[in-house]
């Protein structure tokens, strides 16, 4: 019974005090519960894993088919939200009746009871960007960011063990495998757009009203904070987490930068929250641990993996397979030495259209003048 | 089907009633949808919102429709909205207003269907489950796809919106009139194809709604609102005397984007279908076709747009419907922007030299 769920987080070792911050705060109100990371990275020596506040999951734990070819597909960030179906599963498959995820840039600020009974109860629970409508026309720009990004933000989501659970996994998984970069045009905000589908394709879905939970810039104009000591509340009801997406503790007045419009002077007491944020930061080693490097961000040889080369490997589909492990470049036939052939066609190509762009520039401007 | 199957309600007038939107050009489109609704639903208020004017062009009393104009609609700035909006944006424009227009005139529930949709079954389920809500929506999709052009066909659904805005079903109340309201206010400000500024015409708003409005029903049988984008899901069959889906009746299919010109075509959104790819559905697009040219398509098609053209017979090109729109409130100097003969006219503004900026 103890062990009935689980929470989880996805990071890579430069976001290290990141998640020791979480996974601190969740234990604080939720102590009988374990809270895992999964490293989306190698330890490559840095940090200690015993000693940390959260149980340790590695890539090679999670079912995922190639994995070679899923990280060099994307970005780190990419790479960090493409995983979060493959960790749900795995909790799931390890016997937890239920599993949380929460985002790395989250602080929980109180027991978060009613949504953990929820996802206990439902097979999927979901919790939307905005509860009501915007006011206003800055309210209709400000919706129009959400469409753009997805209704419904995976800095929570919550499933229970059910056939419905795990038809969903399935197809996340699949489309994340391919799919998980930012393309608005193309419907696509990495891991995001793909759950405004979730209440159309699965029975069973929940969705989380409470304005305590998951506070975060883009619903915080609407939502009010209040400050007391230690406690938090959210429209007079008990503050659950917030989340600082966007949020960089070297300007920690900036609150997200993602919105110019907020800073902590403009935002009430929810300063207060952001503050006690950033030295909790600090204090979890931000400063030491921000610059240690991403595991997968280099070729064998060194070189770094541009986000260039990465689409180039996308776009090749299952071609890509005769290169067998992408990083690898003393293969005779490796991906490196061809996407440098590739990439600096595509250079060649590139000034090509600069030089007909100024030029159709220069007609217009031609045109213009009288 | 069986009489007593058919109407089991014997309610007031006031009950339920159906509404579409069209230009006179879609006209027959109308009259095939009416008649297709009167024959499984005879009793049933169905109304027709003209975005256009009738012009003469035909005789409305001769169809079993109420006729309804933009005027007596309230679509609100009326006069600046019929500029601004192109023929299909005014018609998608409207759909909120007419909506909120028949709960106005005491109905307690009002489905919107888009024209080119045709009944083939009882409707009765559909209509209890609206009914019972504030708010109805069918997914274009009901469940993932599978095979290799799943995430292709999936991510066309995410540009597009989640909802088709080719049903809407809402029952009087305060929800519905929340949501009406809101839907209404950004359809009127962003009413267009901009897939990365979030904009998809009315529909990708409908997102948002599930949301935004507790109590919102989304309604996912397979049998209603068969169309291109799903009908290789929907086991559909054209069994006599009805068509199935899964074997059970198909209630309704969507031919949205059908171009009857383009015969061997199945929608101008998706170019690549032909009538080949749809298997059994294929007979229905060629039934749907005879139905068309039958309420007199070749007619009404040609049938001008009454907001389409200056009053000296210049077209208004899509140029200047954007310059007007961009204009925002300061077009009110202008006074009726189809008029050209004043000095103040919008016809002449946009012949005159642009300032140069500095």
């Amino acid at each position: 019974m103890m062990e009935s769920l689980a929470v989880a987080t996805v990071a890579g070792k430069s976001s290290l005090s990141l998640v020791r911050v979480l996974a601190d705060s969740f234990r604080r109100y939720h102590p009988e519960l374990p809270f895992f990371v999964l490293l989306a990275d190698e330890v490559d020596g840095y940090f200690d894993p015993g000693k940390e506040p959260f149980r340790l999951v590695t890539l090679p734990d999670l079912d995922i088919p190639n994995l070679p070819r899923f990280r060099f597909r994307y970005s780190q960030q990419e790479l960090t939200y493409a995983v979060t179906p493959f960790l749900l599963e795995h909790l799931l498959d390890r016997g937890f009746g239920a599993a949380a995820f929460l985002k790395q840039e989250s602080l929980v600020v109180g027991a978060l009871d009613p949504e953990l009974e929820l996802l206990r109860e439902r097979s999927i629970v979901l919790t939307p960007h905005l509860l009501e409508p915007l006011p206003g026309e800055a309210g209709i720009g400000r919706e129009l960011v959400i469409l753009q990004s997805g209704v419904y933000n995976v800095g929570f989501l919550g499933l229970s063990e059910t056939p419905t659970a795990r038809a969903f996994l399935a197809w996340w998984k699949a489309r994340l495998s391919e799919h998980c970069h930012r393309d608005v045009a193309q419907g696509l905000h990495f891991e995001q757009r793909w759950l405004d589908l979730v209440p159309a394709f699965f029975d069973d879905v929940a969705l989380v009203r409470d304005p305590g939970f998951n506070v975060a810039h883009w619903n915080m104009p609407e939502r009010h904070v209040a400050v007391q000591g230690e406690g938090i509340t959210v429209d007079g009801r008990p503050g659950r987490f917030f989340r600082f997406s966007g949020f960089d503790p070297e300007r920690p007045d900036a609150v997200t930068r993602y919105s110019p419009r907020l800073n902590t002077s403009n935002i009430g007491e929810a300063a207060e929250v952001f503050h006690r944020y950033a030295s909790l930061l600090k204090t979890a080693g931000y400063d030491e641990t921000k610059s240690w490097p991403y595991a997968y961000g280099r070729f064998t040889n060194g070189q770094p993996i541009s986000n260039r080369a990465r689409e180039l490997y996308r776009r090749l589909g299952d071609e890509a397979e005769k290169f067998g492990d992408p990083h690898d470049t003393t293969r005779p036939d490796n991906f490196f030495a061809w996407s440098r052939s590739q990439l600096g066609a595509v250079a060649t190509l590139k000034r090509v259209w600069w030089a007909a762009l100024r030029v159709g520039r220069e007609v217009r401007r031609a045109l213009a003048s009288p | 089907m069986a009489e007593g199957e058919r109407i089991p309600h014997n309610r007031g007038m006031r009950d339920l009633a159906i509404v579409t939107v069209v230009a006179k050009n879609y006209w027959s489109f109308a009259c095939v949808l009416a008649q297709s609704l009167r024959h499984y639903h005879p009793n049933l208020s169905f109304f027709v919102l003209l975005s256009d004017e009738v012009e003469g062009c035909f005789d409305p009393g001769s169809e079993p429709v109420t006729l309804l104009e933009l005027e007596e609609v309230a679509v609100p700035n009326l006069s600046r909205v019929r500029f601004r909006c192109d023929r299909k944006q005014l018609a998608i424009t409207s759909k909120p207003y007419v909506l909120s227009y028949l709960l106005d005139r005491g109905f307690e529930s009002v489905i919107f269907l888009d024209p080119d949709i045709l009944i083939t079954g009882d409707l009765e389920e559909l209509f209890s489950v609206v009914r019972r809500h504030p708010i109805v929506l069918m997914p274009h999709l009901l469940a993932p796809l599978s095979g290799g052009d799943g995430a292709e066909r999936e991510l066309t659904i995410l540009k597009s919106g989640v909802y088709n805005g080719g049903f809407v079903g809402v029952s009087a109340g305060s929800t519905a009139r929340r949501f009406l309201r809101w839907w209404g206010d950004r359809v009127s400000a962003h009413c267009r194809h901009d897939v990365a500024q979030g904009v998809y015409y009315d529909q990708r708003w409908l997102d948002l709604a599930p949301v935004f409005f507790p109590g919102l029903h989304i309604f996912r049988d397979p049998s209603y609102n068969v169309a291109y984008w799903n009908v290789r899901e929907r086991g559909f069959r054209l069994d006599e005397p009805s068509s199935t889906v899964d074997g059970r009746p198909c209630r309704f299919f969507h031919f949205s984007g059908f171009d009857p010109d383009t015969p061997d075509g199945v929608s101008r959104y998706l170019s690549r279908l032909t009538l080949s790819d749809m298997g059994p559905a294929a007979e229905m697009y060629r039934r749907y076709r005879h139905l068309l040219e039958a309420a007199s398509y070749h007619e009404s098609k040609g049938w001008p747009y009454a907001y389409g053209r200056f009053d000296n017979g210049v077209e208004v090109s899509p140029a200047a419907r954007q310059a007007y729109g961009e204009l925002g409130a300061a077009v009110d100097r202008f006074g009726d922007p189809f008029e050209t003969a004043p000095s103040h006219s919008f016809f002449r503004w946009l012949s005159q030299p642009r300032a140069r900026r500095a």
